[in-house]
């Protein structure tokens, strides 16, 4: 009988890849079909909601959206409450706000009446090279963040359909 | 729309092997579980084009395999923590022994377990470095030099994690089969 360490080693070798050959399948957890299909039942309905409620709005950017709409039309809120409300205690905070308020609504005309003294076909260009180069740069941007958060993640392969 | 239930019946016929290949690669059920529900969440988007493929089981090992590696990468760290819970450091620093974690060996009869079910277990608790290129290179039937690519390393470190891996399999084999006195009969 060849009990060699060499040949106790081939020995282990050939049954080791005999035991690897023969592994079985391991059995799927019974949860995972249930979870797969309420997971896909979830993008069904997701699919049948309109365009508006199918979108995910980012919580920053709505609270950026309202923090700007609400400086924008704060100024006739302000306006509203200073007539309607008796503010007597706080008449001069109040009145130190409406007074940032109209200076922000002045350099908000100085601005309009600035833009109004370009030309047309000049204005018309510096908005559309600014809209150009905004949507360069988020498509830059994007493409950098995507490539560093998604790296290695490609689904793309010879063996893939 | 997708047939839904044309999709269960899908994901019946390759939930097995799905999550086999996950869990070999991961060495880890939960996340084995995890991404293996990923994979199906992507096939139902291309349900339509798999369903009607040859290759759909090729499609979603790779997909699999892929995803595995990517969560591998990604959370590399917390894995090296996981799998220090299982594995001893050798006198070289850098071969290591498998201990089945205490729970697992402690409730094994050796007597009676299948030869199968040890190396099943041993193989998912060797170090990720070994396990992955083992896995790649045994059961998706990859060469040396694809999962060099894969895993982003050199052709010897595959070679030779593949080397320290099966040499750590075999030291629980041999031992198994000295328990069962199989080995020198």
């Amino acid at each position: 009988m060849n009990s060699t360490p060499e040949h106790q080693n081939e020995k282990l070798d050939r049954l080791l890849d005999e035991t690897l050959d023969t592994l079985k399948e391991r059995e799927a957890p019974a949860s995972m079909l249930p979870n797969i299909m309420a997971m896909v039942a979830e993008v069904e309905q997701l699919q049948q909601l309109t365009w508006f409620a199918r979108l995910r709005w980012p919580v920053v950017a709505v609270s950026a959206c309202s923090v700007f709409l609400f400086t924008f039309y704060s100024n006739s809120l302000f306006q509203y409450l200073f007539n309607s409300v008796n503010v007597g205690t706080y008449a001069r905070e109040i009145q130190d706000v409406n007074t940032s308020l109209q200076l922000l609504t002045a350099l908000g005309n100085a601005f309009s009446k600035v833009i109004s003294l370009v030309p047309s076909p000049i204005l018309t260009s510096v908005i559309a090279v600014g809209f150009l180069f905004t949507s360069a740069s988020c498509a830059g941007f994007g493409t950098v963040l995507f490539r560093l958060t998604r790296s290695g993640d490609s689904m793309t392969t010879n063996n893939a359909i | 729309m997708t047939s839904t239930h044309g999709f269960e019946d899908f994901v019946r016929s390759y939930q097995n092997m799905v999550y086999s290949t996950a869990v070999r690669i991961l060495g880890n059920e939960t996340d084995a579980q995890d991404i293996s529900q990923e994979v199906f969440l992507r096939a139902y988007k291309h349900f339509e084009s798999i369903s009607k493929s040859e290759t759909a089981g090729g499609w979603l090992k790779t997909v699999t395999r892929n995803l595995c590696i990517n969560h591998l990468t990604r959370y590399r760290n917390r894995w090296s923590l996981f799998t220090d819970q299982f594995t001893r450091r050798g006198a070289d620093g850098d071969d290591e022994e498998i201990i089945l974690p205490e729970d697992e060996s402690s409730a094994m009869d050796l007597d009676n377990l299948d030869r199968s079910e040890i190396i099943s277990t041993a193989l998912e608790a060797l170090p990720e470095k070994q396990r992955v290129p083992l896995v790649l290179y045994h059961f998706e039937n990859m060469s040396y030099d694809e999962i060099g690519h894969q895993l982003k390393v050199s052709l010897s470190k595959v070679k030779t994690d593949i080397s320290r891996g099966r040499r750590a399999l075999k030291t629980i084999l041999s031992r198994t089969l000295e328990d069962n006195h199989e080995f020198n009969a």
